[in-house]
């Protein structure tokens, strides 16, 4: 029997079939679309497709000729987020949800800048339109989701979040070739939480498209590795993928201490970013008080 | 679709018919759930002198096209609400199928049939021995809540929120399962030296 892994480096097409095949991971329309058209033109791509949802549909005992339960809901809702991106962009319809407009409202009043050696990163508040449509609004948007159910809640501005509640996270991305996303936040005295990727079930950044208020796949509950204070959030969005052990190994103790610029040139200057890539830091409290 | 009981989803309700000609996100989840067997069904057996599409990934990107063209607005509005959406559907399919068999040459059947054709998708795309391995794996899920997790999530297709409430838990600790699941899954493969590519 021959025993060969997905490799990372394995094809586009690989590494799109093994995401499709992973809830775990986010999947997305144009990623949906963009597996398929890749398998229309490669006879190997397909006979890996092929090969892998056998299996997948063999472990999990359904029939081998129809997806999965859990396919077919991806398939769904890819198709589902290219028609209504359709619909949207052609009636312009009204933002949908609580997490997009949340997202959106926080997201209008800032606009990350690409760094420049000469400028240091800085979060420009009501960045106008020219400026938007020059630098292309990247941001990431935070907010609270109730343990005991409810709705989500604003955490930024209000500087307040919940011990025991949920982080839930979305992203503005409207410069192409940021297609990764890596997420962590600070507290004094503690080691830093790594929230996207998540370990130990991812190792890298998440990859993301080109979009406004995307909701990320998953929250992050404030259970009791956080403690009470503080909560530094850092957003690196870059051009290429950041791994975890990189990013641990590399981003050394004393962060939490440091101002947004000085945080945001020693993150640039530790994990080599290249210039184009945005972060952002953002800052909430714990309390240990109820749920809001 | 409904063919037994000769009702059909959008024919005979006028509220969900309404909402999926304005192209309402839920009125078309609602219409890919029910219709999705049909659709899978004329991709995987065909119709007139087409016997279909042997290869998974032709099948479902069959199936996505069709739904593609199908939610497209002047498609959607075409739609006159009299006859069962079933049968307008099956137009739509035959139609995406016919042009998607235009345009790849790799489709054009010769008159001898060809041998992988007699063997199920399964067997042309796993080897007998590695495929009884692989349908053990589901016997070894045994701890709660990842059985019900397997089957409701994996095998049903249900969401994570209508899940999540279901077993009375949050999203964060159903995904959690979820994720132990598939880790599960990936070490079951790789310890008995399976997998997804040859």
């Amino acid at each position: 029997m021959v025993f060969r892994l997905f490799h990372r480096s394995g094809s586009e097409a690989e590494r799109l079939i093994r995401r499709y095949l992973d809830p775990t991971r986010s999947w997305s329309g144009a990623q949906d679309a963009r597996m398929r058209a890749l398998l229309r033109d490669d006879a190997e791509a397909r006979a890996a497709y092929d090969r892998a949802v056998a299996i997948h549909r063999a472990a999990l005992g359904v029939d081998p000729e129809r997806p999965s339960g859990f396919e077919s809901r991806r398939m769904m809702e890819s198709v589902l987020d290219e028609a209504t991106q359709v619909e949207s962009a052609s009636s312009r319809a009204p933002v949908r949800g609580w997490a997009t407009i949340i997202a959106t409202a926080a997201l209008v009043l800032l606009v990350v800048k690409p760094w420049a050696p000469e400028s240091s990163d800085q979060i420009q508040s009501r960045g106008d339109a020219q400026e938007r449509l020059e630098v292309g609004l990247v941001g990431l948007g935070i907010s609270g989701v109730p343990a005991a159910g409810g709705p989500e809640y604003e955490v930024v501005a209000s500087k307040r979040v919940a011990a025991g509640d949920y982080l839930r996270f979305s992203y503005s991305n409207e410069r192409n070739e940021l297609g990764h996303l890596f997420v962590f936040a600070l507290q004094e005295r503690k080691s830093p939480h790594w929230y996207a990727p998540m370990p130990p079930y991812e190792n890298r950044s998440v990859v993301i498209g080109h979009g406004t208020g995307e909701t990320l796949p998953f929250e992050v509950e404030l259970d009791a590795s956080h403690g009470p204070g503080r909560l530094r959030i850092v957003a690196v969005f870059s051009p290429s993928s950041i791994t975890l052990e990189d990013a641990a190994s590399r981003l050394g103790p004393g962060l939490f201490q440091m101002s947004d610029s000085e945080l945001q040139n020693v993150i640039r200057s530790r994990l080599k970013l290249d210039s184009s890539a945005v972060i952002q830091v953002l800052e909430t409290r714990i309390d240990k008080g109820a749920s809001k | 679709m409904r063919d037994k009981d000769n009702t059909d989803l959008l024919r005979d309700d006028a509220a969900t018919r309404e909402a999926f000609r304005r192209g309402e996100r839920s009125a078309m989840a609602q219409v890919y759930t029910e219709y999705h067997p049909l659709v899978q069904t004329i991709c995987a057996h065909g119709f007139g002198g087409f016997r279909g599409f042997f290869s998974s990934a032709d099948r479902e990107d069959a199936v996505q096209q069709i739904f593609m063209a199908a939610f497209e607005e002047r498609t959607r509005l075409a739609y006159d609400g009299l006859k069962p959406y079933g049968s307008f559907l099956r137009g739509v399919a035959q139609n995406t199928i016919r042009r998607m068999l235009e345009k790849r040459t790799r489709f054009q059947r010769k008159d001898a049939p060809e041998p992988q054709a007699e063997q199920g998708l399964e067997e042309q795309a796993i080897e007998a021995e590695t495929l009884s391995i692989v349908r053990r794996f589901r016997a070894t899920v045994v701890d709660p809540p990842e059985p019900q997790v397997l089957q409701r999530y994996f095998i049903d297709g249900v969401s994570e929120e209508a899940l999540a409430v279901e077993l009375g838990c949050t999203r964060y600790r159903l995904r959690k399962t979820i994720a132990r699941i598939h880790k599960r899954m990936e070490g079951y493969l790789k310890a008995h030296g399976v997998s997804a590519l040859s």
